[in-house]
């Protein structure tokens, strides 16, 4: 096990990212989606067959009393292999109370990557913004991962994502930007002016609602969507069958929907005056299509935002970005 | 003059020169000396001083000095209306650059007052920043237990605390789980590229003024 000094969480509703820093300080990431899938078996016999299919496949899964709960990218695949949908221990960003039952399922994945601390390694963690089109409340999702974290032997505290993002990609800018995060249950926006956090928000909609919308739309399960999304080199300017076709439209109406909340708020909002162009930094699992940066570059075009936008750049590493935020956070 | 015809026969009688183309000569003599004596009498009365009131005429030398007093006089004229003009544009032109220097004052006063503001406003800025920060902190120490709100507690009206979050989880409830879970560590490969950890964390120290 490495050298612990402190620890950055992503918490997203489709991936948990861990980063630390090794012996040499190096940065070093672990990820774990954020999704299981439940098998039941109906006999001994198929519970032993059951475990050895998961072995040989090398799942990670738990055994939770008689039945098998397969945790991450497997439980994906397998949901799919039996036509049925994983499910998953967050939703539009949040842990919710009504999901009673996965809350130990989580508690297990966040543990899996970040392992158990000495009670006083500084544990910095990503929560979403409040969202401006929705009505529930994230103090209860901060409140309960905090004492869930504290368990596990870390002082932790919360970082907006937004601003995690800021810390990983705007220190050439001054720490002076906006930071769009595409996740799978939200969209979380922060405008940074020189460090300082000056608007936060989120909206309710994200990969999730995209691969709703297309199953819907074709009449497919939303995990075969998903990993259509994901794993089929997906290019917003070129799609090549009638799920890619599907998926660029739900893209450039989620595109255009969160761009119009994001000028409707900072319009609303007391910004600073700024006296140059801002870069706009994108990050998050949906930016990783093809060419989303040209689409969304395009769609920006046409909304009035109250500073000029000097450009538009990706992430380095979008699916690493908060967590390397919220670890410079814990270590600074 | 066409000579007079003269009919009469020679003879040898010298005449006394008394015939008549004689007398044609002489009378056309008589005329010429009639037309002399009037050209001469004409030349003398125009050699003859004018005569009446000179005092109204003047000198050609004094008509010279009056016309070059007039030229000097107009040059003058002209040369001090010109100069009245110029003199009346170089007052305008002072006024305009003393305004003009007016207004620049002005603009610089004004620059300095934006500077002052803009100072005045970062300092709001950090204050607010730092109380930002307090609250933060004091709404994290709320929220982990370390202090308690007034609200409801040491203050006269009564309020609802409705921020109070149950932990749903069975106590031993992971206990019952058995767990197989292996995760890979990863380096990122951009994380080379020309980035580092350290250089990154200085950067934002230098940002944030830790």
């Amino acid at each position: 096990m490495s050298v612990v000094k402190g620890v950055g969480l992503d918490i997203g509703t489709n991936m948990l990212v861990s980063a630390m820093l090794d012996e040499s300080g190096s940065p070093i990431y672990k990820k774990q989606r954020d999704c299981f899938f439940k098998i039941s078996p109906k006999s001994e016999v198929n519970r032993k067959s059951i475990r050895m299919s998961l072995e040989s496949r090398k799942a990670n899964f738990i055994i939770d009393n008689d039945e098998f709960v397969v945790v991450g990218e497997d439980a994906l695949r397998m949901a799919n292999e039996r036509n049925a949908e994983s499910r998953r221990p967050m939703s539009k960003g949040v842990l919710s109370p009504r999901e009673k039952d996965s809350l130990p399922i989580i508690k297990l994945l966040i543990k899996s990557i970040i392992g158990q601390a000495d009670g006083e390694t500084n544990l910095i963690f990503s929560i979403p913004a409040a969202p401006v089109d929705g009505d529930f409340d994230i103090a209860y999702h901060e409140a309960m991962l905090k004492t869930y974290l504290k368990e596990m032997g870390y002082v932790a505290n919360s970082l907006n994502e937004g601003f995690a993002i800021a810390f990983s990609e705007l220190l050439d800018d001054g720490l002076t930007g906006m930071c769009i995060s595409w996740g799978s249950g939200m969209v979380n926006t922060a405008v940074v002016y020189e460090g300082d956090p000056v608007v936060r928000f989120s909206i309710t909609k994200g990969g999730d609602w995209i691969d709703q919308s297309v199953g819907n739309a074709l009449d497919l399960n939303p995990s075969l969507v998903q990993i259509e999304k994901e794993e089929s080199n997906l290019d917003l300017l070129k799609p090549e069958n009638k799920i890619q076709e599907a998926l660029v439209v739900y893209y450039g109406v989620l595109i255009n929907y969160a761009l119009d909340n994001i000028v409707f708020e900072l319009k609303k909002a007391k910004l600073p005056s700024f006296r140059e162009p801002i870069p706009v930094v994108v990050s998050g699992g949906l930016t990783l299509a093809t060419n989303f940066t040209e689409k969304f570059r395009l769609e920006l075009e046409d909304k009035v935002f109250p500073f000029k936008v000097k450009d538009v750049k990706r992430a380095v590493d979008p699916m690493t970005a908060v967590s390397k935020g919220c670890l410079m956070a814990a270590i600074l | 003059m066409p000579k007079m015809p003269y009919n009469k026969e020679k003879f040898d009688r010298i005449s006394a020169r008394g015939g008549p183309r004689d007398i044609q000569a002489r009378q056309w003599l008589d005329q010429q000396k009639e037309l002399l004596k009037s050209v001469v009498k004409s030349g003398e009365e125009l050699v003859q001083p004018i005569q009446g009131d000179l005092s109204q005429y003047m000198l050609l030398s004094d008509v010279k000095i009056k016309i070059l007093d007039a030229v000097e006089f107009t040059k003058k004229a002209e040369a001090d209306k010109f100069i009245g003009t110029i003199n009346a544009l170089n007052d305008k032109i002072l006024m305009y650059e003393s305004v003009v220097k007016s207004k620049d004052d002005q603009i610089v006063d004004l620059r300095e007052s934006v500077k002052t503001l803009n100072a005045l406003l970062e300092g709001r800025f950090k204050e607010v920043s730092i109380l930002q920060e307090k609250l933060d902190s004091v709404y994290d120490k709320i929220s982990n237990g370390t202090i308690e709100p007034f609200v409801g507690s040491h203050m006269d009206k009564p309020a609802l605390e409705g921020k109070i979050f149950i932990d749903p989880i069975e106590p031993g409830r992971e206990e019952q789980m058995d767990s197989h879970i292996e995760i890979k560590e990863e380096r990122s490969d951009k994380e080379s590229d020309g980035r580092n950890i350290e250089g990154d964390l200085a950067k934002l120290r230098e940002l944030l003024k830790k």
